[in-house]
């Protein structure tokens, strides 16, 4: 916190602009689409339709499980439902709405312990059947997830932000409290540490 | 040369940073266009598009998102009911989920029958609360904040220049005050690590203060945009002979899109000027990292501090209301200024200045904005402000925010590039371009003037904003520190992120990758512990990191939130303050809607949470203390 508070603003001034009157980067429209999804059921619907995949996708890449994928976008959107009015604007619609998912997918992991052991995720690998036509989406997540269990959970988290989520490194860089150079650091760690995992993980298979 | 298949190349990691940068505009190419990156990060990006949920799964909860909607306008059943209901209605909620919100439903029965057949075992906070929500006395409403310095009188020496403020019509009567959530965000589960539980236990381990019967609200003043004049003027009277510069970027947009911030340079300090704010720096004395802070060492004693703030600041024509000095964060040589409306703080600073451990000003940043009353309000009472916010119940009322306790801020090193020596610079060069006429452009980078023939960087960067590599010899003249241009690259941002550890050996100093190569580690500071685990931040030559920054990992990191389900929280400060809600990040219309121009009076709580596993955060709420008429 202290970081934004110190005085060094001479880079800041150059990207950004301390009154409020610059152009926002927040689409109106989905602030207009918050502001009307507070009372209004068919608002909240086009906002659900708009960001299901986005939401569904961030689950389903870390936790690998379609079933815990649904549960846990149900349960965000629930919480966006009942604390839609309390979006003000300040950030985009979607780093709203992913800082809901975090906190969801944290408060899951908590309960559920499902981070795995470096071996213990290793060995998990064969257990996870070999593609079926049908299935081989939902595998092939499966493997990304399981291998992001591998990395620093701050490199995961980011790199599913952006890369599943769909949100830019700003609006990434909101839901986890960060820099934008930090999240952009992260993104990059988090790739060369997945790349890397995938690699070893293709051999041993 | 064979290419290591273990990691990205630096091209895709470039191609990704342009999908993700192009993104922002939203206009990120699609999967077999041109600029839709390669590699891994361009398969992920495929396997996220292909990647749909059920529509069965999809139908349903839209269903279920609708009849909650309608079971919430009904109004029926209390909040918590409905989210309980809503969690048993789930069919995605596994059943052992359902088992656990069953079992935890007989243990809160089984907890209330002991807790009111044997009260006598729970020396509970209710009971604290009983004692100490008497009525209020008539004491002091204002509880200084910590720790501060009594009230000062406002000086009566110079005069800044004068801000235009655009009149606002005075209403009659009150107008209706926003509420806290528009204003700041919700109740419970606002800012902070997680979602905060709602019914969190609360006690009070201090006396609520007395409420006066009335008070004030006040309206935040807009200013009329900073104009090339006045901002020459404010520059003058700061003590600068400078250069008027604005941001390259601006230079393009019409003032009546956006409005001008003029920086005035004058050697190695620098002054950003917007109409309600102003922002200095010395280069010399407090070098730009970033934005990194870390709590210094050998800073002068903190009375001999506040007294060169004030007198820095008066001295040049502001800190001219009754203000209260607040040292909390003095360990890093902050020196911060609460302005007083009506002897009540404005939870806001009014003005910072950092002090360095010569006891010389380094930085320092004021606020030109300004009030004006818009009526009086009968106050809510400390009391029923307090019974509100121990309801434990999400309102409109009520903004609660939480934050670890323990310093956030990793410890870094700043390179200082010694004169004469020849430098190689990584990173985003700061652009300004003249705001009159008879001035070149000004390049600045890593705290060092560029100098030298510029024209085909400025060429580069009127159409890039990328990092470059920059490369020359390091010159001082008139106490300006300069790089004498001698060449420049465009630079991979990515590629300048190294994560390692530092390695003393006798053969110099180095940083070990994870994949055991090494770089040598130039001018190392004697501090950096050896075996330290670091992020650093700048760019290869050779087999050389020539870095600008180095940083210990956050103790934080990889961190899950703390887990708050059995925590609880202290409050040992209750006062009454102005709320002046943030206009950094709202859109140009809610600048100007009072909602989120007034400064709401509320109730300050604040304390410490302690969970059951130890971790110590901070606990803040705001209670509106007005109702509206």
């Amino acid at each position: 916190m202290l970081k934004l508070t110190t005085l060094s603003l001479f880079l800041f001034m150059v990207s950004s602009h301390p009154n409020g009157k610059a152009a926002s980067n927040l689409p109106m429209h989905d602030l207009e689409l918050a502001q009307r999804a507070a009372g209004d059921p068919d608002a909240f619907t086009d906002l659900y339709h708009r960001y299901l995949p986005r939401i569904y996708r961030y689950h389903l890449a870390r936790t690998g499980h379609v079933q815990e994928a649904e549960d846990l976008t149900a349960q965000t959107f629930l919480t966006a439902l009942e604390s839609i009015r309390s979006f003000r604007g300040q950030g985009s619609l979607s780093s709203w709405l992913f800082g809901i998912a975090s906190h969801k997918l944290a408060d899951h992991y908590r309960h559920s312990r499902t981070e795995l052991p470096l071996e213990e995720a290793e060995q998990l690998h064969s257990s996870i059947p070999q593609p079926e036509e049908a299935a081989l989406q939902r595998l092939e997540i499966a493997r990304v997830a399981m291998v992001l269990h591998l990395i620093s959970p701050e490199r995961a988290e980011a790199l599913v932000l952006c890369l599943f989520g769909g949100l830019s490194m700003a609006e990434a860089a909101q839901v986890v409290g960060k820099s934008e150079a930090a999240v952009k650091m992260l993104v990059h760690r988090g790739l060369c540490d997945l790349q890397e995992r995938l690699t070893v993980n293709l051999e041993v298979a | 040369m064979d290419q290591d298949k273990s990691r990205p190349t630096a091209k895709e990691l470039t191609e990704l940073t342009a999908f993700l940068s192009a993104r922002e505009q939203q206009a990120q190419p699609l999967p077999g266009e041109p600029g839709f990156p390669t590699g891994l990060a361009g398969e992920l990006l495929m396997l996220a598009e292909s990647t749909q949920p059920d529509p069965a799964f999809a139908t349903r909860l839209e269903l279920q998102l609708r009849q909650a909607v309608k079971a919430g306008s009904k109004g029926s059943r209390p909040g918590w009911w409905c989210a309980l209901w809503q969690s048993f209605s789930i069919p995605e909620r596994n059943t052992a989920m359902k088992r656990l919100i069953a079992f935890a439903l007989v243990g809160i029965v089984l907890f209330a029958l002991i807790y009111i057949s044997i009260p006598s075992l729970f020396p509970s906070p209710t009971q604290t609360q009983l004692v100490l929500a008497t009525p209020p006395t008539s004491t002091s409403v204002s509880t200084p904040l910590s720790p501060l310095t009594p009230t000062v009188a406002p000086p009566t020496s110079q005069s800044p220049v004068a801000i235009n403020f655009i009149p606002q019509p005075v209403p009659n009567q009150p107008p209706s005050l926003p509420s806290l959530v528009n204003a700041l965000g919700s109740g419970y589960g606002g800012s902070g690590l997680g979602n905060l539980p709602e019914g969190m236990p609360l006690s009070l381990a201090t006396e609520l203060p007395a409420s006066p019967a009335e008070v004030t609200a006040y309206y935040r003043l807009e200013n009329t945009p900073l104009t090339l004049e006045e901002a020459s003027q404010i520059a003058s009277q700061w003590g600068l002979n400078a250069q008027l510069y604005i941001p390259a970027w601006m230079a393009s947009i019409t003032p009546d899109q956006i409005e001008r911030s003029y920086i005035a340079v004058d050697g190695m300090q620098n002054l950003s000027m917007w109409n309600s704010e102003l922002s200095y720096n010395d280069l010399v004395k407090s070098p730009v990292y970033s934005g990194h802070q870390y709590p210094q060492t050998g800073l002068p004693p903190s009375e001999q501090a506040v007294s060169t703030a004030t007198q820095y600041l008066t001295e040049r024509g502001y800190l001219n209301y009754p203000y209260q000095v607040d040292l909390s964060q003095y360990n890093y040589g902050l020196v911060n200024f609460y302005r007083l409306q009506e002897n009540l703080p404005i939870n806001y600073h009014a003005a910072s200045v950092k002090i360095d451990p010569q006891g010389q000003v380094g930085t320092a940043w004021v606020s030109r904005e300004d009030y004006q009353a818009v009526g009086s309000y009968p106050v809510v009472s400390a009391s029923q402000a307090w019974d509100l916010l121990n309801a434990g119940q999400p309102s409109d009322e009520i903004s609660i925010s939480y934050y670890t306790a323990q310093d956030g801020n990793p410890q870094y090193w700043g390179r200082v590039y010694p004169a004469s020596q020849i430098a190689h610079l990584f990173g985003a060069p700061t652009y300004l371009l003249p705001a009159g006429p008879e001035a070149s452009p000004y390049l600045q980078m890593n705290n060092l003037v560029l100098t030298g023939d510029l024209s085909g960087l400025m060429e580069y960067l009127q159409s890039n904003q990328g990092y470059i590599h920059a490369w020359g010899e390091v010159q001082e003249v008139n106490g300006t520190r300069h790089l004498q241009l001698a060449g420049w690259e465009p630079f991979d941002e990515f590629s300048g992120y190294l994560d390692g550890s530092v390695r003393r050996t006798p053969d110099g100093d180095f940083l070990e990758l994870n994949d055991g190569s090494r770089l040598r580690l130039p001018d190392l500071p004697e501090d950096v512990p050896a075996d330290i685990p670091l992020y650093a931040q700048g760019g290869r030559v050779d087999n050389t990191l020539e870095w600008f920054i180095l940083q210990v990992h956050p103790a934080d990191e990889g961190q899950m939130p703390p887990d708050l389900s059995q925590a609880q929280a202290v409050i040992d400060k209750v006062e009454l303050v102005y709320l002046a809600p943030g206009l950094n990040n709202v859109s140009p219309d809610m600048t100007l809607d009072p909602a989120y121009r007034m400064l709401v009076p509320v109730w300050s709580f604040t304390g410490r949470i302690t969970n059951t596993g130890g971790e110590d955060m901070v606990f803040r709420a705001y209670v509106q203390a007005v109702t509206n008429p």
